[in-house]
């Protein structure tokens, strides 16, 4: 590689025309450098190690590119002023200098405003969202599961990641706590529990969980910031227990709130279809097929470059980690949900 | 004849009030007293129990009043380590014994009076809502909303009743001597 780079160099040397291209390939070879480099930080700083094609396909990378284009256009705007009688500039008089060539200097100027504030948008445009803080909150929980041992399985989701985390609303809920209108409301609504979720939410993130049936859905229903999860079919993901599938809604429902949040859940997330490859955001085709779902839970090559552009390689790491749910099988917390809680793992 | 200063007799003075104060503080409200705590026992048949008080303070009580309507009662809640208590704003009662007349308290504002309760915000929605239910060991406040109008003077007693027990359980005032 490197001899092909020097080779091509030593041709281009030969040239005419190498005193005008120079900066620019200096330029070109920087840009190829800071990518190698930044691929190798990430693969080397974090968990997730994606490949070149979903690198160069992410933020990181239009970062870099755009970082890259704005110097090569500044050089452009900076090429050294055509003397008129061919004299050394005045460089020292710059009252002289100002005189001679003001059209010029405020030109350039003018480009290399244009050039940063361009270099700033995309910047801005090319960042990773901000993730927002979930509130989990147990509407009606199963006698079996106890709103403890349910909180020591969210905070320990929440010692997995540094950006965001679950916020545990332990007040019980009772439709009481609504407007008249608001429960007469949810009383007729088809889907009654996504209803009491939405009122409860005031508009923030917001994670119900039911042992009540939802309506319009088996497992869970999604609706912009909120989110509720249902009990009721247990013995569609038995053998698996409560709170391993509870574990893996909670991910999932978390990732699909900051998505949604920044306008990026895929169109078709959920959408009822006969034919599934696991996807995270796929319908589950037969109920008993959730237990596959949670079993085998990993993002798609899709799914990381959607999470990676949205959210970021730290992001997409824990989720990935989290997905797996290793962390759920270890010693530690398995051991703990047991032996403090009494709460079974199945697997 | 000795002379003493104006300052020595004014700590003298302070002394001999903290020394007769009965329970070692200065009251110095216009109520001279504690706020009286009626306190009763809930008995759950299986040996558990629930101690269920609510501690009223004279003035604010007679004074304050929820959109000129209502008198906001505070009950805890407290059960014992085993047995919790499942509640209805619906079945339950909760009623105030005052002048020899039985005042029923208002438990779900919601159903009784809708137009103050969506006045109110979600957070004192949260708080005020009578709760489905008590867990073991965790006490919890209780709202209750009585008439202002019918309320006039301090209760005598309160009277609860559970409807999920079928049990009901006297609140009277417990007196504590220094």
């Amino acid at each position: 590689m490197n001899k092909l780079l020097d080779l091509l160099l030593g041709y281009l040397k030969g040239r005419a025309y190498w005193a005008a291209i120079e900066p620019f390939v200096i330029v070109a070879v920087g840009w190829g450098s800071a990518q190698l480099l930044v691929y190798q930080w990430l693969t080397a700083s974090s968990s997730f190690k994606p490949s070149i094609e979903l690198f160069l396909q992410s933020y990181l990378s239009t970062r870099i590119t755009i970082v890259a284009l704005g110097i090569a256009a500044i050089i452009l705007a900076m090429r050294p002023f055509g003397r008129q009688d061919g004299a050394p500039g005045p460089v020292g008089r710059l009252a002289q200098y100002w005189q001679q060539n003001r059209t010029s200097v405020v030109r350039r100027a003018f480009a290399i405003i244009v050039i940063v504030a361009s270099v700033a948008v995309g910047f801005r445009v090319y960042s990773p969202n901000r993730v927002s803080h979930i509130t989990v909150r147990f509407m009606a929980l199963d006698g079996d599961v106890t709103a403890e041992a349910l909180a020591y399985l969210v905070y320990e989701l929440n010692r997995r990641q540094r950006h965001w985390y679950f916020n545990v609303d332990f007040r019980p809920f009772t439709p009481e706590m609504l407007t008249s209108a608001e429960a007469e409301g949810c009383a007729a609504n088809e889907r009654p529990q996504l209803c009491h979720a939405l009122a409860l939410s005031g508009g923030e993130p917001f994670i119900g969980i039911t042992s009540a049936p939802l309506g319009g859905a088996y497992f869970a229903e999604h609706r912009g910031a909120v989110s509720v999860i249902s009990t009721v079919d247990r013995d569609a993901y038995a053998p698996l227990s409560t709170y391993e599938y509870l574990a893996y809604c909670l991910i999932l429902q978390a990732i699909a709130i900051h998505l949604d949040s920044s306008g990026a859940l895929p169109a078709d997330a959920f959408a009822e279809d006969r034919v599934s490859h696991g996807g995270l955001f796929q319908f589950v085709p037969e109920k008993q097929a959730l237990k596959s779902a949670i079993l085998a839970a990993r993002l798609s090559p899709d799914e990381e470059a959607l999470l990676l552009n949205e959210f970021g390689s730290d992001y997409v790491a824990t989720c990935a980690s989290l997905l797996t749910m290793e962390w759920l099988y270890g010693g530690r917390v398995r051991g703990n949900l047991e032996r403090v809680f009494g709460a079974k793992i199945g697997r | 004849m000795a002379r003493y200063s104006f300052p020595s007799i004014a700590l003298v003075f302070a002394g001999v009030l903290l020394a007769v104060a009965p329970d070692g503080r200065a009251e110095i409200s216009g109520s001279a007293g504690r706020a009286p705590n009626y306190v009763g026992m809930l008995d759950l048949g299986n040996g558990d129990r629930c101690e269920v008080s609510i501690q009223i303070e004279r003035v604010s009580f007679l004074l304050t009043s929820v959109a000129n309507k209502y008198r906001l009662v505070r009950m805890l809640v407290n059960c014992g380590k085993q047995t919790g208590l499942t509640l209805s704003s619906a079945a339950d009662r909760l009623e105030m014994t005052i002048e020899k007349r039985t005042v029923p308290a208002v438990l779900s504002l919601q159903k009784s009076d809708s137009a103050l309760w969506d006045s109110l915000d979600l957070n004192m929605r949260q708080t005020l809502a009578y709760p489905p239910a008590i867990k073991p060991n965790e006490p919890v406040y209780v709202f209750g909303f009585f008439p202002a109008d019918q309320v006039t003077a301090m209760p005598a007693s309160f009277t609860l009743t559970i409807a999920s027990l079928e049990r009901s359980v006297t609140l009277r005032v417990l007196v504590t001597r220094a």
